[in-house]
């Protein structure tokens, strides 16, 4: 498929506690425990060329990042696919929660639905769940069941908006939306939306320049790691790395170290926090894909540097992961016997009755 | 009744299943189907309305309408495929293959024309077109079970009017069936072609032509007879007449409120409860005259448990949608197998009895 071609094209990032085949072309960044990386322009996709680090891999102190520019790439690179870097913005709606921005680079002429699918595999989480009718039931595997179930007068159900100078309330589906430069896609979780452009938008800015600063004007897949660097990262994402809940590995919340000089994409890490543990768990570690912009707010004294984070609180990372096809085969095999032993029983009783006249 | 004259003539005492039982039976299956995508409920509805269908059905002109309308659901998928294929939505998916497509313009939206083809969508629409195809088969096993002349007989005085106008329409099919094997016979004996485009162009006048004198001819033949004359004063008639009819638009819009999630839920059962009091009252009103009935069909144990086994059939499927609605859906993006939900298929199955419970049909009988 040439979305992932394209994909895989991209400054790849690869996290584990050691991996000698992807230490190559990178620069090598050592990062506090767990930390989240943060690539804002480009695409950014977490690739094992090694060994598939464990999950207690993942958590150990010092875990390397590496930045690897893809093999693959080059095939793509020749055949001069233009690619648009697109800003996904997924806000899970909780009150607690705050906006994942994901920065996914696709091939141009690419429909948002392409671009949010694009982003569940970089991200090695569930891929987007839709109705036959088309209509988005779920992303990240939230909500596990349900499509839009109806409360009374109100909705739960994923809102859809473009971005901008300010957040527009979609009056399209994504599969029809072709994404251009310096589109941005958001998704807001409405526990109790009323399925009007009145629903809240995501929390967070809505200009691509923002969410993903080198998007615009689009890179090519010709951007190397070194294009593709800026020295720092982008100003709204001053944070405080809440810890949310949870509270395992060490929440010392230090700043990560940026190697600045080295070719690698700016790589920006909080201290690690107990949600970001959690995420360090995962089979896949896809460090450097997704990042959390917080609403807005003042900067925290002391905090110059722009720590960008991802924080998903451990419950709803729990109902992530949860395996959405769970059925036994056993019943599925005994229903399709059953089916096809009645279909041939009437096939036979209808022969011999036509026989028998 | 030819049936009923070789019953009488082979001293066989079994009387056949009540044509309400058969087709309520029907009903509530389509009912089920309607609510279901998921090919391994669809795919035992069919089987299910088709082994009964084939056990029971009696030795008539229209005991051909279940392979008929299972053909028809056939197409039904096709076109469903064929129309997702051209037109459907793009959702990202596993591609096979893309064609041509074509830009239209923004007022358009949601439409596609042409675009990469998935599999995902493909089968999605067939599942979607199999659902129709299950209640084709179900109407279609309720007209090869029973004719829709013994169903007439049936229906009270007091929907007179209504019964005539549904009788012509519901033999409409099964008497396009029957002539279509008469033309075709015809031809075939006078050497001409029966298959082709030449023969489709040679049956389809004939057979439209003959279906509809048919259906008049019934319409005349029930007026003749005295068929839903009543005994009561025309102005009591008229008002029963209105009642009955605004009954039946009630339940009508009441059912559609039941059955469509997405309608207000005041439109569900208040209105179907006001539309039966109504049905009810127009009943009572017209049935004082006191009718004869020739020969009855009588309503026994066997049609209870007709009626009961679809009734539970469809309960099942209910309960199932409020508990796991996702288990009845076909998992299509992200596609995955469908899952086999136990007490569904258990409850469809159920619905195979009357297959043993109904009395055989004639011609079985007397072997």
């Amino acid at each position: 498929m040439a979305a992932l071609a394209a994909v895989l094209c991209a400054p790849t990032v690869l996290a584990g506690a050691s991996d000698p085949a992807g230490a190559t072309a990178g620069a090598v960044t050592a990062v506090p425990t767990g930390a989240v990386t943060a690539v804002p322009a480009g695409a950014v996709h977490a690739m094992h060329t090694g060994p598939q680090p464990t999950p207690a891999a993942a958590v150990a102190s010092d875990a390397v990042v590496t930045v690897e520019h893809a093999r693959e790439c080059a095939s793509v690179r020749r055949a001069g696919a233009v690619t648009v870097v697109v800003p996904v913005v997924v806000d899970m709606g909780g009150p607690s929660d705050e906006a994942e921005v994901s920065c996914v680079s696709v091939p141009a002429g690419s429909t948002d639905a392409q671009v949010l699918s694009a982003r569940a595999k970089l991200l090695g989480l569930p891929s987007p769940r839709y109705a036959v009718s088309g209509l988005l039931c779920g992303i990240d595997g939230y909500p596990a069941t349900g499509c839009g179930q109806q409360n009374g007068s109100h909705y739960a159900y994923w809102a859809y908006f473009h971005g901008g100078s300010s957040w527009t309330y979609a009056s399209e589906g994504p599969a029809s939306w072709t994404v251009s430069a310096g589109d941005v896609e958001g998704w807001r979780f409405e526990p109790e939306g009323s399925a009007t452009p009145a629903d809240p938008p995501p929390r967070s800015p809505s200009g691509a320049q923002t969410l993903c600063p080198a998007s615009v004007p689009p890179t090519t897949t010709t951007t190397t790691p070194s294009s593709t660097a800026p020295s720092t990262s982008p100003p709204t994402t001053t944070a405080t790395a809440t810890g949310a809940s949870g509270g395992q590995g060490g929440s010392g919340a230090s700043p990560s170290s940026v190697n600045p000089s080295g070719p690698a994409p700016s790589v920006a890490g909080t201290g690690a926090t107990g949600p970001t543990a959690a995420r360090g768990a995962r089979p896949d570690p896809g460090v450097g894909t997704t990042t959390s912009v917080p609403p807005p707010s003042p900067a925290p004294p002391g905090r110059s540097a722009s720590p960008v984070r991802h924080q998903t609180p451990p419950s709803r990372l729990a109902v992530r992961r949860t395996p959405t096809n769970g059925g036994a085969p056993i019943g599925l095999i005994i229903a399709v016997v059953l089916i096809a032993a009645l279909a041939a029983g009437a096939a036979f009783r209808a022969r011999r009755r036509t026989a028998a006249q | 009744m030819t049936d009923v004259v070789a019953r009488r003539l082979t001293g066989v005492r079994v009387a056949p299943l009540h044509p309400v039982a058969w087709w309520t039976w029907a009903i509530l299956l389509a009912a089920a189907a309607a609510r279901i995508t998921n090919p391994l409920c669809l795919g035992l509805i069919l089987v299910v309305a088709g082994w009964v269908a084939v056990s029971r059905r009696p030795q008539s002109t229209w005991a051909r309408s279940y392979g008929t309308l299972l053909r028809l659901g056939a197409l039904v998928v096709v076109i469903r495929v064929v129309v997702q294929v051209l037109f459907g939505q793009r959702l990202p998916g596993h591609t096979l293959f893309t064609i041509p497509s074509l830009a239209l313009p923004s007022w358009m939206a949601g439409v596609t024309v042409g675009g990469p083809v998935t599999a995902d969508a493909i089968v999605g629409a067939a599942c979607q077109g199999l659902r129709l195809a299950a209640i084709l088969a179900c109407v279609g096993a309720a007209n090869a079970l029973v004719s829709p002349f013994r169903l007439l007989r049936c229906v009270p005085a007091g929907l007179y009017e209504i019964a005539v106008a549904v009788t012509v329409a519901v033999s409409f099919t099964p008497q396009v069936i029957t002539s279509i094997g008469q033309v075709r016979d015809a031809r075939r004996l006078r050497g001409r072609a029966v298959s082709g485009p030449a023969g489709v162009r040679g049956i389809a006048v004939p057979v439209l032509e003959s279906a509809l004198e048919r259906s008049l001819a019934l319409a005349a033949s029930m007026d003749s007879r005295g068929f839903g004359r009543r005994a009561v004063s025309a102005s009591r008639q008229r008002l029963a007449s209105a009642a009955t009819l605004a009954g039946l638009l009630g339940l009508a819009v009441g059912v559609y409120g039941v059955l469509d999630a997405g309608a207000p839920s005041e439109l569900g059962l208040p209105v179907v409860g006001v539309g039966a009091l109504l049905v009810i009252t127009g009943l009572v009103a017209t049935s004082v005259g006191g009718r004869t009935r020739y020969r009855p069909d009588r309503w026994s144990g066997r049609e209870w448990v007709t009626v009961f086994v679809s009734a539970a059939a469809l309960a099942a499927i209910v309960v199932v949608g409020r508990h796991d609605a996702a288990s009845l859906t076909m998992p299509v993006y992200p596609l995955s197998l469908p899952a086999a939900p136990p007490l569904a298929l258990v409850g469809l199955l159920l619905a195979a009895l009357p297959s043993v419970v109904a009395p055989p049909p004639i011609d079985t009988a007397v072997r």
